[in-house]
């Protein structure tokens, strides 16, 4: 059974006509070539596939294409303007928080959705915001030190404004 | 990859009830999917027709009058749970459960409905909904019941619901007094796992103390036994004889995640830590 759908993805309507069960992760990557969303597990259980849907993390390989029609989608694709990469981009570099990447995209999208609805985290909501992502090689450690710091810096930007 | 099917979104309720009863064994309920596309990608499950309950009206979302109780609708997601304001603070027992499921980011899919629904003898939520003597309104074929959670569950990934039912709304009486709530599970991981014991308990300030388990019987189970001990004395040697009547109660198996035994001596202790805390969160609140 095929579907129309329509949806927002990283800012930019696309409409396509899929299979039933084509899921979302599929159809990011082989209709779209948004290959950062990546298939570890197939399952849910590594949130390498982690976009954000409506603002909120999910793991784009237990969800449908057509289940995300009329919703929107943001990807790690989505997260830089032309080269100025996003601040959890940049603070994953800035802390070597990432060996082989694998993980990376995943994780960086559950930071994305954790700083949208909670700007200034505690470190325990981090951990808890990443608990979904499994990383083999880097560790966490840095990566947690990497969200913390964008939430402390934000932060202190804010108050500069206020200032 | 998923092997191919067909996906229906249900316009109402009696349109899902149509839609399943023309699907036949082959068709499903589809609510968040976390359970049901795990089963399908590792071909334990082939189905020719998903039908998707998201969109019928009222299955999302809380409602909460007072003297009414609280209605859920059972595709409301884990995560609506627990950040609903109304749930934390008058059924802390249920935020808990559901924040113990999977990952955040299964939890934002996760519905209540389908992790009872699944009915994994696991089920976080389950307990929880026992020790709140929560009723399952469903609708099918033969119009509309509303079931107590108590004789929900029939054994493990089984339940009462009829081909063509689906679970609607779950609805929570108001408690008649004030009460205090613990859910204490017990995983290898702080996350992203099963229960290997898990223990709901609630205490009100009528005395009575309602404890059920979950990951130690065919279906999460109530323990009467248990909870008639603490009626009249609430004293450690009472907390002692309940929590050996909750061990008493259990007959878990052993799998992958532990063994039986340890799983017996688990419901023990925990059910002793569950009893003391809830108590001690009773007394704690009354004072303020």
């Amino acid at each position: 059974m095929l579907h129309n759908i329509e949806m927002t993805v990283n800012g930019e309507l696309v409409k396509a006509k899929v299979p039933s069960h084509m899921r979302l992760l599929d159809f990011l990557r082989e209709e779209l070539d948004l290959i950062g969303a990546k298939e570890g597990c197939g399952k849910g259980e590594c949130g390498a596939c982690t976009v954000l849907v409506e603002g909120k993390a999910v793991n784009s390989c237990l969800m449908l294409a057509v289940e995300a029609s009329g919703k929107e989608v943001l990807t790690v694709e989505g997260l830089s303007e032309g080269d100025s990469l996003d601040p959890i981009q940049q603070s994953i570099i800035d802390n070597s928080a990432l060996q082989c990447g694998y993980c990376t995209p995943g994780m960086v999208m559950s930071a994305k959705g954790l700083l949208l609805r909670n700007p200034s985290p505690t470190r325990d909501e981090v951990v808890e915001a990443i608990s979904g992502n499994l990383c083999r090689c880097t560790g966490y450690a840095r990566v947690v030190d990497a969200i913390m710091q964008v939430a402390a810096s934000s932060k202190s930007q804010d108050e500069g404004s206020e200032g | 990859m998923l092997l191919s099917f067909d996906y229906v979104r249900a316009r109402s309720k009696d349109d899902a009830v149509n839609l399943a009863v023309e699907a036949g064994p082959n068709g499903r309920f589809l609510a968040g999917g976390t359970d049901l596309f795990v089963r399908m990608y590792d071909r334990q499950l082939r189905l020719k027709t998903l039908i998707d309950v998201k969109e019928i009206e009222g299955i999302e979302g809380m409602e909460c009058q007072n003297g009414q109780g609280l209605s859920i609708g059972a595709a409301s997601s884990l995560n609506m749970l627990v950040g609903n304001e109304t749930i934390r603070s008058r059924y802390g027992l249920l935020a808990q459960a559901a924040h113990s499921v999977g990952s955040l980011q299964v939890r934002n899919r996760a519905s209540i409905g389908g992790n009872i629904c699944n009915a994994s003898p696991a089920a976080d939520t389950a307990p929880a909904l026992l020790v709140y003597d929560a009723e399952i309104e469903t609708w099918g074929p033969r119009n509309t019941r509303l079931i107590p959670i108590s004789q929900f569950f029939t054994g493990p990934g089984k339940t009462v619901l009829e081909h063509g039912e689906f679970v609607y709304k779950i609805r929570i009486p108001e408690p008649d007094t004030r009460s205090y709530g613990v859910y204490l599970k017990l995983g290898r991981t702080n996350s992203v796992d099963l229960s290997i014991v898990s223990v709901a308990c609630l205490a009100l300030a009528s005395g009575e103390v309602r404890i059920a388990l979950g990951a130690v019987a065919p279906t999460p189970i109530r323990v009467t036994e248990a909870e008639s001990i603490l009626l009249s004395r609430k004293d450690e040697e009472a907390i002692a004889f309940a929590a050996s009547a909750a061990k008493e109660t259990a007959v878990p198996i052993s799998d992958v995640r532990a063994g039986e035994e340890y799983r017996l001596d688990m419901v023990e202790v925990l059910t002793k830590n569950a009893i003391e805390q809830a108590l001690a969160g009773l007394a704690a609140t009354g004072e303020v």
